[in-house]
């Protein structure tokens, strides 16, 4: 399984349209720390009572985020389980005596990899453009950064849920159709309608707290709430049934399933 | 005594009420080239699912290299390389690619990447642009080579000519054959192409409606056909006749030798090297 997963990260390495991608998310995360730094926007289009600097650093950094899904969450999709599929390098893993339960480990462990990678170097340019500059982002970079966390965490989880397409279809684009509407946030959106239902909304259930953006979200606000307790117990609930549960459930699904040359 | 290291025995696959193969049985021995022949839908590609770990079988027996189980199939299996036609990552060239699947298959010598590359052809300037620019012929040369890789004992390729042209088709069926001769690979080739599979297969399967018919070799064809024929140059011709009739010898028929359309269309070209 080790030989599989340094094959597969040094070939995603090599990746052209990958490496560009991030590198457009790593400029697009700088611009932001710059302009939040550099043209502060008037207190009446970021909508906030507070004003100042805080809220246009937010809608700056929002913006950036927004594109984080495509620049790094589909490269990531495509590079590992689209690229498997068309290379067809799964039926030569297989065909080598590879089990199916190792190969989606393997490619699970990759997505691992990968996100932490794409944090880690984040993480580093936007502290290393902090230092060269000599310009304090201040707060900026701490919630540049903790978004690049939280941000990558959710794709690891519509991710692996997403994998119970790919593999039970065997078709990735059906899979990134899932994950897309998972980051697009269309699913959220639903079920935050079902809220409303009389019995829900008299029994005060909010179900959107439960979904996979709900759970993400309640981190989040934890982790910028400074609540560190709520913020292990989402980050938990969310590894546990939207992380692990849907690849194991992968795994069920696709040990019966034919490969087709 | 022949070796065995492919054997199979009343293997039966079906998918819903459709059955796609039925008691199928057939032995592959150590250093064969073993044609599988049969129409297409006749259950080649299935039984090579089967063989590979690709599908799952419902009844009857598979053993790889000996192997007693499902578990040591699948350590044998690390023992078969096997050709599917565009396994390969398009934005890497060659030598990428092959070092991406030996590290895959766990060999860490890296020459063994330059080693299937001159067995193929591909240790040329040609073969270092991305796979996508290259043709269905090298694409095809570049898949035997992932398949060589590691130094299988036992080699599998389905349909490997699909598509090529008549250099291609060449080209593959030659190396196939120098795989099998100089490296005392054991091939099993599909292919509904019966003439393709006459040249260079020495053991044949013929499938049909999902079952193995019968396994021929060419000493089958031969008593078979219960003639022999004596091929003499034009000039000649007369005489055998007369030499033949004066020994009560009885003529059954005569054809005039033709060359092959292939020798035709590379005469044609200006020999094989120009195709």
């Amino acid at each position: 399984m080790r030989n599989c997963i340094m094959a597969d990260i040094r070939r995603v390495q090599k990746k052209r349209s990958f490496l560009i991608c991030l590198a457009i998310e790593a400029a697009l995360l700088v611009l932001a720390g710059l302009l939040a730094y550099a043209v502060p926007l008037p207190i009446s289009m970021t909508g906030s009572e507070k004003g100042g600097t805080a809220p246009s650093m937010e809608i700056y950094i929002m913006i950036a985020f927004f594109f984080y899904p495509l620049f790094v969450g589909i490269p990531i999709f495509s590079a590992i389980y689209s690229d498997d599929f068309k290379s067809r390098s799964m039926q030569t893993a297989i065909g080598f005596g590879i089990t199916r339960r190792k190969l989606i480990w393997a490619r699970f462990f990759e997505v691992l990899i990968l996100a932490l990678e794409t944090a880690v170097l984040f993480t580093a340019i936007v502290y290393a453009v902090d230092l060269w500059t000599g310009i304090s982002f201040g707060d900026a970079t701490d919630m540049i950064l903790k978004q690049v966390w939280i941000k990558d965490f959710e794709i690891i989880g519509f991710l692996s849920i997403s994998l119970i397409i790919v593999y039970g279809t065997q078709k990735p684009g059906s899979g990134m159709v899932l994950y897309i509407l998972l980051l697009m946030g269309v699913f959220s959106a639903l079920i935050t309608l079902a809220d409303m239902i009389p019995f829900f909304s008299r029994n005060h259930i909010k179900i959107s707290e439960y979904v996979p953006s709900g759970v993400v979200s309640t981190m989040q606000k934890a982790i910028f709430g400074d609540d560190p307790g709520k913020a292990v117990i989402a980050g938990l609930c969310f590894t546990v049934f939207y992380i692990l549960l849907p690849v194991i459930l992968s795994i069920r699904i696709f040990e019966k399933k034919e490969l087709d040359f | 005594m022949s070796d065995v290291v492919i054997a199979i025995e009343g293997l039966k696959k079906s998918y819903g009420r459709h059955v796609v193969l039925e008691d199928v049985t057939m032995h592959v021995n150590r250093g064969d080239i073993y044609g599988l022949i049969g129409k297409n839908g006749a259950g080649k590609t299935t039984l090579f699912k089967n063989l590979l770990g690709l599908s799952a079988f419902d009844a009857g027996r598979l053993s790889i290299l000996g192997a007693q189980n499902a578990y040591e199939n699948n350590l044998a299996r690390r023992k078969i390389g096997f050709f599917i036609s565009h396994s390969q990552y398009g934005y890497l060239n060659a030598r990428q690619n092959l070092h991406y699947f030996r590290k895959v298959k766990g060999i860490r010598d890296k020459k063994e990447v330059d080693r299937v590359l001159e067995i193929v052809g591909l240790n040329t300037k040609a073969a270092e642009v991305p796979v996508d620019r290259f043709s269905m012929g090298m694409k095809q040369r570049l898949g035997i080579a992932n398949a060589l890789l590691g130094k299988p004992e036992i080699l599998v390729f389905d349909e490997p000519i699909n598509g090529l042209d008549p250099q291609g088709i060449h080209d593959v069926r030659s190396l196939i054959e120098r795989i099998n001769r100089e490296e005392g690979v054991t091939i099993v080739i599909s292919s509904h192409i019966l003439s393709e599979l006459e040249h260079t297969a020495n053991r044949f399967g013929i499938i049909h409606n999902g079952r193995v018919l019968k396994e021929l070799t060419p000493e089958d064809f031969r008593t078979a056909d219960k003639i022999t024929s004596l091929k003499v140059a034009d000039r000649d011709v007369d005489r055998a006749r007369q030499l033949l009739a004066d020994a009560g010898i009885e003529i059954l028929g005569t054809e005039q030798a033709r060359s092959s359309l292939e020798e035709n269309y590379f005469e044609l070209i200006g020999g094989e090297e120009n195709a």
